[in-house]
């Protein structure tokens, strides 16, 4: 069970967006999907939904090729950035709506949540704030109770209170009922601590698709005087370095043995962010 | 498929809409009825239109029934295809609907007419007004129907092409279909055909006009026929525009 991308491929005009991506999202799992801005996350999910086409490439789910079919999508539910409810719709017709479209749609728990973040159901999308815009579908999102739920950029506008209760009752969420969550945000230290899976997208390519731990262990900085730093670099993989002064920092792929590390340098542990800015930097 | 699911959704779109369309004519027709029925002049005042008012209500309906439904649907896991069928179906459902209410309400309003000093000027009749006297009652209600509706159809099609059309366009094209079409028909057609061949085009096209609404021959199923072959043509284009139409919000 999950879904399978295979050599997706989308080009707009002289732009590629993505060029021969394969990528697996298992069942039950929460994966971060990070990457620059126009890397092609977006993209890639609005492929997965059939919100757009892709131009080679085929995408199934739960072995089902998803193009125009309705029983993979009903599977998926995707939380955009942009809004596609209609704008004139009161939060509560578009929640019994939900439960239409999606029969294991939870009205109850969604009620619940919509009162903790503080959500007026009589209100329509066009007079939700930025931030109540993406609640009002976190909350769908979290209520569906789909297999596959993807959400881009589902903190967008939210203020730390709240970006807070949303970890929280997604977490909450998937310890109840699992299902697979696709994330893909740019706020990457707070996500660091939800997400199982990191799969890192850098101008249209997958260049990082492993577990978190796997990410983590492999990656780490190593800082002190320049020469010194220089020195110990010199056979291994660099991904990155900042200098101030005479002070430098590497950032570095691969296993460290502690007792090759010579006096004079500090060694730490790479945080997921800035992994994340080496790897998409370099 | 959701067909079901799309078409119900579809169909509640557009019952808001018919309902205070229908609250309007019906206190239109009030309106002008008690006015009519106090004047105190011996004339006779004429109500009609209401077909015709309708025919223009459902062009508009679908006008406005592609961007914002096609959102939600891709929003909600539906496909194109679903959606599409849902769209026809609840064509279907509103135009059959609303030629009946059309029909009811004229004959209401003939029924609540009780001073005879006014009289309610229905499409068919005066489309056709000797066919209608010729037939019997009930025939010429059942055909009535048959012929409002592949009208009421057409028109709803006709606006769901129009503006799935504009919506697949990008602005280039959309702004030579809203003026190049119009300065087509309007001005050089005409300018062409008078200074090249002295009216024969408008006269042609004139001519062929009164054969397919049924208007030189008296027979009305000519008019069905262009109904139901320019809503099967706008149906097939509408399809395949919509087939590979994407989110461009």
């Amino acid at each position: 069970m999950s879904i399978e991308i295979k050599n997706i491929s989308k080009n707009f005009g002289n732009t590629c967006a993505l060029d021969g991506v394969s990528l697996n999202f298992e069942e039950n799992r929460i994966y971060g999907l990070l990457g620059r801005n126009g890397a092609g996350k977006t993209t890639l999910l609005n492929i997965i939904t059939n919100r757009i086409f892709s131009d080679d490439g085929e995408v199934f789910v739960d072995g089902i090729p998803a193009r125009e079919n309705d029983e993979a999508l009903r599977k998926i539910y995707m939380m955009g950035e942009k809004n596609f409810y209609p704008e004139n719709m009161k939060i509560k017709e578009i929640f019994r709506w939900s439960k239409e479209f999606y029969p294991d749609f939870d009205l109850e728990y969604a009620n619940k949540l919509a009162d903790i973040f503080d959500l007026n159901l009589n209100k329509n999308v066009k007079s939700l704030s930025t931030g109540y815009n993406s609640i009002f579908k976190v909350i769908i999102a979290l209520s569906v109770n789909t297999p596959y739920v993807l959400l881009d950029e589902p903190v967008l506008g939210l203020d730390a209170n709240h970006r807070d209760v949303f970890y929280k009752q997604l977490i909450e969420k998937y310890s109840n009922s699992p299902a697979t969550f696709v994330i893909s945000t740019h706020l990457i230290e707070e996500v660091s601590s939800v997400i199982e899976d990191v799969i890192i997208i850098k101008k249209g390519r997958i260049i990082r698709n492993e577990s978190r731990e796997e990410l983590m262990s492999v990656g780490y900085t190593v800082s002190g005087m320049a020469s010194l730093v220089d020195k110990y670099i010199k056979d291994k993989e660099v991904i990155g370095v900042d200098v101030i002064g005479g002070l430098k920092s590497a950032y570095i792929m691969g296993h460290l043995s502690k007792d090759m590390v010579p006096e004079g340098l500090e060694i730490t542990k790479m945080d997921l962010q800035k992994l994340f800015v080496q790897l998409t930097n370099a | 498929m959701n067909v079901k699911l799309a078409a119900k959704y579809q169909l509640n779109e557009y019952i808001k809409s018919i309902k205070i369309y229908y609250l309007v004519l019906v206190l239109i027709m009030l309106f002008f009825g008690i006015i009519a029925s106090v004047e105190r002049s011996d004339g006779v005042s004429y109500f009609g239109g209401i077909e015709s008012t309708t025919m223009i209500f459902l062009f508009i309906l679908g006008l406005n029934s592609f961007k914002e439904t096609f959102l939600m649907m891709l929003q909600n896991g539906i496909t194109r295809k679903s959606m599409f069928i849902g769209r026809l179906i609840t064509i279907l459902v509103t135009s059959i609907s609303m030629t009946v209410i059309d029909r009811l309400v004229n004959s209401l309003g003939e029924l609540v007419n009780n001073s005879k000093r006014v009289k309610i000027g229905r499409m068919y009749e005066m489309t056709f007004p000797k066919r209608a006297e010729s037939l019997h009652v009930i025939v010429v209600n059942l055909e009535a129907i048959l012929i409002i509706m592949g009208i009421y159809i057409a028109a709803m099609v006709a606006g769901y092409f129009i503006t799935t059309a504009y919506y697949r366009m990008n602005k280039v094209l959309k702004i030579i279909a809203s003026i190049g079409v119009p300065a087509l028909f309007f001005v050089l057609l005409p300018i062409f055909d008078l200074a090249v061949f002295k009216g024969k085009i408008s006269t042609a096209m004139g001519r062929m006009f009164r054969f397919m609404s049924g208007g030189d021959t008296g027979n009305p199923y000519n008019l069905l026929l262009t109904c139901l072959v320019f809503s099967v043509v706008a149906v097939g284009l509408t399809w395949l525009l919509i087939r590979k139409a994407v989110e461009k919000n």
